[in-house]
């Protein structure tokens, strides 16, 4: 593996890394808002893996949101910054291919 | 009046107690509870179930909660609240299966395996994408 490889690997473990911690986050003030009990551990189930965070999209719908406006400015935050690192995953993982195929 | 006040006072008016009406409509105590302190939203069934025990028209029920119609026609309408999501999940399942494809057969040009795995990461990225934005 070259060095530059490696150094993409580091970077997308990085990033997934952020992700996960952005999830985490905006799952856990989306959970406390909706009056549900245990707010961080959905926050660890949703951002653990695909099926969580879809099972807790679909789980929540009947929990109504009651988020206030810092909480709400905090998750407008986190959602921008997650959407971008999924670009960023998306971009190195390719570079990260092409250095091992092409 | 939103619908979890709307719900107490019929109640009131029937003379029932949470228990009962849970009884009665496969609920539990705790489901009305919530439903009348508007900690959450009663599913469609549960309105139409309600409105028959307390004798109130669903209009009555429903008429004015905007948040309430939003909560039913977002709950009801799977399809209209995740076109895009959808549309995303299967050109990547789509994608998935033309890389199985090449992935099994005998010889593969490496660039159009490069290509192929390219576009599966990037509608991988979309489906996460629209997931995320739905949180």
């Amino acid at each position: 593996m070259t060095w530059y490889a490696i150094a993409l690997l580091v970077i997308i473990f990085g990033l997934a890394g952020m992700l996960w911690y952005q999830v985490y986050g905006m799952v856990k003030l989306d959970a406390k808002s909706r009056g549900l009990k245990r707010p961080r551990l959905w926050g660890y189930f949703a951002s653990s893996a695909d099926s969580g965070l879809l099972l807790y999209l679909l789980g929540r719908r009947n929990y109504v949101s009651t988020m206030n406006e810092a909480d709400q400015a905090e998750m407008e935050g986190r959602k921008k910054q997650a959407l971008w690192l999924v670009v960023l995953l998306v971009a190195a993982t390719v570079l990260l291919l092409a250095a091992m195929m092409l | 009046m939103q619908i979890g006040a709307k719900l107490k006072a019929a109640r009131a008016q029937a003379g029932l107690t949470q228990e009962q009406v849970a009884e009665k409509i496969l609920v539990s105590r705790q489901s009305i509870s919530n439903w009348e302190n508007e900690r959450n939203f009663p599913d469609i069934i549960s309105v139409i179930r309600l409105g028959e025990l307390y004798g109130v028209s669903l209009d009555t029920l429903l008429k004015g909660d905007e948040a309430m119609i939003r909560h039913l026609d977002e709950s009801t309408n799977v399809v209209k609240s995740n076109k895009k999501l959808l549309i995303a999940v299967l050109i990547n399942l789509l994608l998935m299966a033309a890389l199985f494809v090449m992935m099994t057969a005998s010889s593969v040009n490496e660039i159009l395996l490069f290509v192929v795995l390219t576009l599966v990461l990037i509608s991988t990225g979309i489906v996460f994408y629209q997931i995320i934005r739905k949180i």
